[in-house]
């Protein structure tokens, strides 16, 4: 037998958001793939308040979804680190994702 | 002042004592010794009215002798036998010698011992003499219930029938039944008549009809030990300097003379002494009585409680909201960092710990702790006072404490259970992040950051909305009524005080709040702007409007109940009572309150005659009754004289001097305080101040007796 929470839980679609990254004019990007697509610099020391604006975008999205970041590897980009830092993050994201969801407000 | 209404002055019947003889002379030092102020002569089925003019000649002004009987009389027949009681006859003093001769014709040529005559006949002979009647009543012989009932229906005037009992003790008892009693000596012998028990009259009398003026007051007209009307000296001041005793009675005292005489001082007076000596006391003061609904009516004194809508104050929550801050995500630089680093070490590489994550807070059991503050509540609460044993059985305390025990204790447990989960995590966090730091000093790496920041960004922002749903579901709450009665008016019904407790609403108005409406109407509106950029960009400006206004002093949710007050009728429509019907609500909750003393001064202003005699007069005797001291300064006639008040007191102010008269109805003098020679007819000077004097009064009487009879 489900709990309410539970219940809720089963019944919100699965989103997917898909994150990639891309290189500018010589700078790293972590792109989250929302309708408005947000770019995270990741060559820039205090990009906080552009992970600020993705962390929004994903908790306003998990009132009425569950969430799941999935990283998508885009062939034309080449720095290895940046792709392995990328994806233990998205990892760990994902992880705290599913641990804010136990606690989303009905 | 002593009476004796029962008293034999000669051997009459074969069973008198010769001892029930006396001489004039001796009957005289008697009386004067014993200082009886009013004897009625009350010889067996016999009045000698020689005798009767003989000893009022003796006593002279030392004492009233009244004319009277003491008849055999033909009672209801118990067990099959007939039975017979003494009822004692005494008439007005004036209609002596009418009395003697209905006496001869009573009682004819029959001998004393022989005589027994019927209620009836007795009362169509006797009453045009203007008597009352004094059946002995569980006094051998006595009349039953059934006979003293079948007296009193013959009666137009029942306040004239008292009832005579063997002793005093058996008096008393009566009396706190509310019997109209009686006792007299029933002098057997005259050697010892200062020892004979006598009635003490609550007031002094003078005459036969002020007698009977006050036992229209009071059933009881004489003192016993539960009944006595107490008097108090109190010292008052008409006005600044002067300063006197008067004797105010357990009963109504009037107050009463021309204006600017210092009634209304006298009354502040006593409302001092009250104060000064704890005395509860209830007051009403006619010319303030607008002023004194205002202040019912007022909001300010009104004590705002989040509890009176059934609400927590919510302190925590409003401090919680003006200390938020936003959590910042962790820098993926720190990721980077941490990967570019991570091999540089290759001890460090083993230590696996610097690359695990925080654990997260076990999901928060809100109810866990609600659950557990109640039980706490509850066994510090009055429950550990209640003496079960007297409710159930032993058995079942034993049960119920057994099972209070187990649910504290598993409440208990599941609690510290939870916090010690808590603290764990909480160590266990701290742990990881304090290795890591010095496992990065001594390699000179950088370990992998515990958390992405979301976790902890996601809880601030939730935790956020959660307070700012409940601040917003307790400004949604439904109004809360209080309903307190205040009185009744005639064609309107009972009118009540209604205090209405209420969230501010679009319709709310300044004077129902303690602080500025305009400023509580923006903090509402932060509260919806709060909610709305709950998740968005710009929560941290929106908080920062609220911040303002909790620093202004908007710190619980008190300061959105507004207080509305205001007069209804049952129904619970608004009624706005006129000036007199003020006036008239008032009086009734003074009037009703429980106090030891009732101050009213010119209660008559603003009321109509009607009002006063149909509604206050009755209520100003029941006070009376119960034993109240009621002091009222007035100008009406009706409350001065129709209350027939123990105490009548005369201000005046004469060729540049103020006197102070006291005196009553009864007694029909006012004595000046100051020169006890100075005395005044009670009547006249109620008539001149009251009525406008005798002529204005006779006249008005001419004017209405001059209508149609029916009226």
């Amino acid at each position: 037998m489900h709990s309410m929470r539970e219940r809720i839980s089963m019944n919100r679609e699965e989103m997917i958001i898909n994150v990639h990254l891309e290189q500018e004019e010589m700078i790293d990007y972590l792109v989250f793939e929302f309708d408005q697509p947000k770019k995270v610099n990741l060559n820039e020391e205090s990009n906080q308040n552009q992970l600020k604006e993705v962390f929004i975008d994903i908790l306003s999205r998990m009132v009425s979804n569950k969430v799941k970041i999935v990283f998508v590897d885009n062939e034309e980009y080449r720095v290895g680190l940046y792709i392995d830092v990328c994806k233990e993050y998205i990892k760990d994201l994902n992880r705290e994702i599913n641990n804010v969801a136990k606690t989303m407000p009905d | 002042m002593k009476i004796d209404l029962h008293c034999h002055t000669k051997k009459v019947k074969k069973g008198d004592a010769i001892t029930r003889n006396v001489t004039a002379e001796v009957f005289c030092k008697k009386v004067i010794d014993s200082d009886v102020k009013i004897v009625a002569i009350t010889n067996h089925n016999c009045f000698d009215y020689e005798q009767y003019l003989q000893f009022s000649k003796a006593v002279g002004e030392y004492c009233s002798i009244w004319p009277g009987i003491e008849l055999d009389i033909c009672c209801k027949k118990e067990k099959g036998e007939q039975k017979r009681g003494h009822l004692i006859v005494i008439a007005n003093p004036k209609n002596a010698k009418d009395f003697a001769d209905a006496t001869n014709i009573l009682i004819g040529e029959v001998q004393p011992d022989e005589f027994i005559g019927d209620v009836k006949i007795v009362y169509g002979l006797l009453d045009k003499c203007d008597c009352i009647y004094i059946p002995h009543y569980h006094k051998k012989p006595g009349f039953s219930d059934e006979d003293i009932e079948e007296l009193s229906n013959l009666l137009e005037d029942k306040s004239r029938l008292f009832k005579e009992t063997a002793d005093y003790r058996s008096l008393g008892v009566f009396s706190n039944f509310d019997y109209s009693m009686m006792i007299g000596s029933d002098v057997q012998d005259w050697n010892v008549y200062e020892n004979s028990t006598f009635a003490n009259l609550r007031l002094p009398i003078q005459t036969f009809e002020q007698f009977c003026l006050l036992a229209r007051k009071d059933v009881q007209v004489i003192n016993t030990l539960l009944n006595q009307k107490k008097k108090r000296e109190i010292t008052v001041s008409p006005c600044k300097g002067v300063f006197f005793e008067l004797p105010f009675y357990n009963d109504i005292n009037i107050i009463f003379g021309q204006k600017g005489t210092g009634k209304s001082e006298i009354i502040n007076s006593l409302k001092k002494y009250c104060v000064d000596t704890s005395t509860s006391s209830s007051v009403y003061i006619g010319n303030e009585k607008e002023v004194d609904f205002s202040k019912l009516i007022k909001v300010e004194n009104v004590v705002v409680s989040p509890n009176k809508m059934g609400l927590a104050s919510m302190e925590e929550e409003f401090q919680e909201l003006y200390e938020w801050s936003e959590e910042l995500p962790t820098s993926l630089m720190k990721y980077v960092s941490w990967y570019t680093t991570k091999d540089n070490n290759r001890n460090k590489g083993r230590m696996k710990i610097t690359e695990s994550v925080h654990i997260e807070d076990a999901q928060e059991n809100e109810r866990l702790e609600q659950d557990y503050n109640t039980i706490k509540d509850f066994l510090n609460s009055d429950f550990k006072e209640i003496s079960l044993e007297d409710y159930i059985t032993e058995e079942e305390k034993q049960s119920l404490l057994r099972l209070i025990q187990r649910l504290v204790e598993s409440i208990g447990a599941q609690n510290l259970k939870q916090w010690r989960e808590d603290k764990s995590i909480e160590l266990t966090n701290w742990s990881i992040d304090k290795i890591k730091s010095i496992a990065d000093k001594c390699s000179d790496s950088i370990s992998k950051p515990s958390s992405t920041g979301f976790y902890d960004f996601a809880r601030k922002r939730i935790r956020l909305y959660k307070i700012i749903n409940q601040i917003k579901r307790a400004l949604e709450e439904d109004d809360k009524v209080e309903m307190e009665y205040l009185g009744t008016i005639e064609d309107k019904g009972e009118v009540y005080i209604q205090t209405r407790y209420r969230m501010l609403k679009r319709d709310s108005r300044t004077n129902e709040f303690a602080l500025g409406i305009k400023s509580l109407r923006k903090c509402k509106e932060s509260f919806d702007e709060i909610m709305d950029k709950a998740f968005s960009d710009s929560i941290s400006a929106a908080v920062e409007v609220f911040r303002e206004h909790f620093e202004e002093g908007i710190k619980d949710i008190s300061c959105f109940i507004g207080i509305v007050k205001e007069t209804v009728l049952e129904d619970g429509s608004e009624y706005k009572p006129s000036n007199g019907e003020r006036g008239i609500l008032l009086m009734q909750r003074t009037l009703e309150e429980d106090s030891d003393v009732y101050l009213l001064d010119e209660p008559e202003l603003g009321m109509g005659n009607s009002y006063i005699t149909s509604t206050i007069l009755p209520k100003l005797n029941d006070l009376a009754k119960q034993r109240k001291m009621v002091v009222v300064a007035t100008h009406n006639a009706n409350i001065a004289v129709g209350t027939l008040p123990y105490a009548s007191i005369l201000r005046t102010h004469e060729n540049g001097e103020y006197s102070t008269y006291f005196g009553n109805p009864f007694c029909d003098e006012l004595v000046n305080i100051e020169d006890e020679e100075d005395i005044r007819n009670w009547t006249k000077e109620s008539m001149h101040t009251l009525e406008g004097g005798k002529n204005a009064f006779y006249e008005r009487k001419d004017i209405y007796e001059s209508g149609r009879n029916d009226n």
